[in-house]
């Protein structure tokens, strides 16, 4: 087979991949709708459990590495503006840059790609040894659906966490930054604060809830539907990783779109 | 004709493993109890998870008191799955439940019982079959008798109808099993439950089960009662019975 | 059980501290518009002509705030209301008079306002008052007046530029006669020439009509003239 060709069937085997990757979680997105008919049989107590063990996981354990993160892009952002913004003349824009880099986008960014990349994770790995272990046949087997009581509670866990996140590693972003910053630069605290105050608006407290939202519903279903893929236990790595790389693919396209939606 | 509580007829089905089933029938009355067995691949692995539609193409029919189990939608087969316990192979206990909170979860589920009545209902149960030293115990640290005990309390903790039981005595201790086959058997002398088996040793069974249907490639080869499966001089019960590799049965 | 509580407990304050620090943060931002150091007016005016976001607003020519906003009124006819965020110790009264005026030479609008002689109730956030728009005399006056000099300027300078240019006109009218009586004298002294040209073009005429006859006659001869 010319070189040519070999292009052609890889490209087409590529597209023809993505497209059936497409249908399938859309299938699968399908099947979690159609699954919330059992809903009123759901008793909430059965899944209670699994709501606070996914949060205390997701959110809770999660939290060092937030604060840690969130401080250094905090003290980072808040050095380099506080050294360079005197020398355009634009010192009083501080708040505004904190506001745009901090709020807009890396809160929600480096909340999701810690969460993915521990959380994301795990759910892949746990639903999937789960299937190959037959603990989600014997779900079935007692008339639990399995859709709604692996995926429900974790969506719900996964919008708590990431909102409880997102609020913490801006707040930790702005006031640990603002400390650490004291160290190289001096900025009046009342100043700091009225800045930042003053580049708020209403679309910012908007764009945080609805970010939170959609990957808190977006992170546990993709990795919910990789966690159900794989066929033999030698396919769970491979679909874990699948997972992390995919959903954090998405997440950015998303962030992307979110950001062209509210401030375009 | 009202205490049959499942019947298949003709019903021919193709699993994912390409094990399958042809044309098998029999009728379930309240009370009764079978016994399936039958060498390697002869449907043994298919007829639960058929019974239970985890099979969805499957000709003939299925009915479960009555009803065609094809015509259920969504919720129904969820409900009609919670009628009918299945305690199988694998056991598929909760790996990251204690052994409490494994029986206690269909419960949970489905149960109207308050959560003070299922703690009750569940310690009882785990008390009839001697659990009660390993109750907070994770899966990962039970023994394979804990583990079957605790998937048999899990399989019967909403009181089925039905109780379906696959390869339940093979590779288990008899002493260590003995609450498990004293529950079991008030179970099967119960005249309103029924319990089907699926074993390799269906001797083992004289005495408890009413029924006994030997499949080969898919096929019903041998049914009767107790008295026909010893005494029948079916020859691929003979063979089976025999252990032999002479007979109608093709064994590698 | 204890095990659950105590994670139910870190749950539930994870979700609580968030919430009372995004609640703290949106009162903060309220409070900080509410009890912050200025009020907002609306002036109700008729056009955006003259005013847009960021105009002042004056009292005596002492800048007291800014407009920071403008919405559209679509009824009972279009108007709009310009958000004047004032700073709140400036006492102001409700007949107070808003001016829109130009504040320089190049056409700056601001917003002048004017406490009334008898003074009323005093103006409190989010109170309306109308705009007037006011042409202002003295800074037109001075635009004429400074267009006027520039023109009187101009005149002046044609004036000098057509008395500068007279004598040179004089200059360049000799100058051409000159030029026109020179090409007359060319023309003139050329007439002779022309005759003695056209008389030797007749001679030449002639001698080849002599040749052409001589061809005729001995054409060998002519061709071998000359040769021996």
């Amino acid at each position: 087979m010319s070189r040519e060709n070999n292009i052609a069937v890889y490209t087409g085997r590529k597209v023809i991949g993505f497209w059936k990757g497409i249908k399938n979680f859309v299938d699968f997105i399908i099947s979690i709708i159609h699954s919330f008919q059992s809903f009123k049989y759901l008793r909430f107590r059965s899944i209670y459990d699994i709501i606070i063990n996914q949060t205390r996981f997701t959110g809770i354990h999660a939290l060092p590495f937030v604060v840690f993160i969130a401080l250094l892009i905090g003290g980072t952002v808040i050095i380099q503006s506080m050294t360079q913004f005197p020398k355009f003349g634009i010192e009083g824009f501080i708040g505004n840059l904190l506001v745009i880099i901090i709020v807009r986008e890396i809160g929600p960014l480096a909340t999701a790609m810690i969460v993915i990349s521990r959380s994301g994770s795990a759910i892949t790995a746990e639903i999937a040894t789960q299937k190959q272990n037959r603990e989600l046949l014997s779900l079935e087997t007692m008339g639990i659906d399995t859709k709604l009581y692996i995926v429900f509670p974790r969506i719900i866990a996964s919008i708590i966490s990431i909102f409880s996140l997102m609020i913490i590693f801006d707040s930790v972003a702005f006031f640990g930054g603002y400390l650490i910053s004291q160290l190289t630069v001096y900025i009046p605290v009342d100043v700091f604060i009225r800045t930042l105050l003053d580049a708020f608006s209403i679309e910012d407290f908007i764009a945080t809830i609805l970010k939170s939202l959609i990957y808190g519903i977006l992170i546990p279903l993709l990795c919910c539907y990789y966690g159900f893929m794989p066929g033999s236990r030698f396919e769970i790595p491979i679909y874990v990783s699948r997972a992390v790389i995919r959903t954090l693919s998405i997440i950015f396209v998303i962030n992307a779109l979110l950001s062209a939606l509210f401030y375009l | 004709m009202d205490d049959i509580i499942l019947t298949l007829k003709d019903v021919s089905l193709e699993s994912e493993d390409f094990e399958s089933l042809h044309n098998i029938s029999f009728s379930l009355r309240k009370g009764d109890n079978i016994v399936f067995f039958g060498p390697e691949n002869s449907g043994l692995d298919i007829i639960f998870p058929g019974i239970l539609r985890f099979v969805d193409n499957f000709e003939g029919d299925i009915l479960y008191k009555g009803e065609s189990i094809r015509e259920f939608d969504y919720i129904e087969i969820m409900n009609y799955r919670k009628d009918v316990g299945y305690l199988h192979t694998d056991h598929g206990l909760i790996a990251n439940m204690s052994v409490e909170q494994n029986i206690s979860l269909p419960l949970q589920y489905h149960s109207k019982m308050s959560s003070r009545e299922i703690k009750e209902f569940v310690n009882s149960l785990i008390s009839d079959l001697n659990l009660d030293y390993c109750k907070k115990f994770r899966p990962v640290d039970l023994t394979s008798s804990e583990i079957l005990r605790t998937s048999y309390c899990r399989a019967i903790a909403l009181d089925p109808d039905i109780l379906l039981v696959e390869h339940a005595f093979e590779r288990q201790s008899p002493l260590n099993i003995m609450s498990f086959y004293n529950s079991l058997k008030k179970r099967i002398l119960s005249p309103h439950k029924s319990v089907l088996f699926i074993t390799f040793e269906p001797e083992k069974f004289v005495g408890l089960a009413d029924n006994y249907i030997m499949l080969f490639n898919g096929r019903v080869v041998f049914m009767g009662n107790s008295y026909d499966f010893l005494h029948s001089e079916n020859e691929y019960l003979v063979q089976y019975k025999n252990m032999s590799v002479q007979g109608p049965m093709a064994i590698l | 059980m204890a095990k659950l509580e105590k994670n139910e407990l870190r749950v539930g304050l994870f979700i609580l501290i968030p919430m009372v620090i995004l609640l703290f943060f949106i009162m903060l931002k309220l409070g900080y518009s509410i009890a912050g150091s200025t009020i907002d007016i609306y002036l109700k005016i008729d056009s955006l002509t003259s005013v847009k976001k960021g105009t002042p607003v004056k009292i005596k020519g002492y800048t007291i705030g800014r407009v920071v906003e403008l919405i559209p009124v679509y009824r009972p006819a279009l108007h709009f209301l310009a958000t004047m965020r004032i700073q709140k110790e400036i006492e102001l009264y409700e007949d107070c008079s808003a001016i829109i005026q130009n504040q320089n030479v190049i056409g700056d609008p601001s917003i002048e306002l004017k406490n009334p002689e008898k003074k009323g109730l005093l103006l409190s956030d989010h109170d309306v008052i109308e705009g007037i728009e006011y042409v202002n005399l003295e800074a037109i006056l001075q635009d004429v007046h400074v267009l006027l000099t520039t023109l009187s300027k101009t005149v002046n300078i044609f004036k000098q530029i057509s008395l500068d240019s007279r004598y040179h006109l004089r200059t360049l009218v000799s100058n051409l006669s000159s030029s026109v009586s020179n090409i007359n004298r060319i023309l003139a002294d050329s007439q002779k020439d022309i005759i003695a040209v056209m008389s030797a073009f007749r001679q030449t005429a002639q001698t080849m009509n002599e040749i052409s006859k001589e061809l005729k006659k001995h054409p060998l001869k002519f061709l071998f003239k000359g040769k021996k």
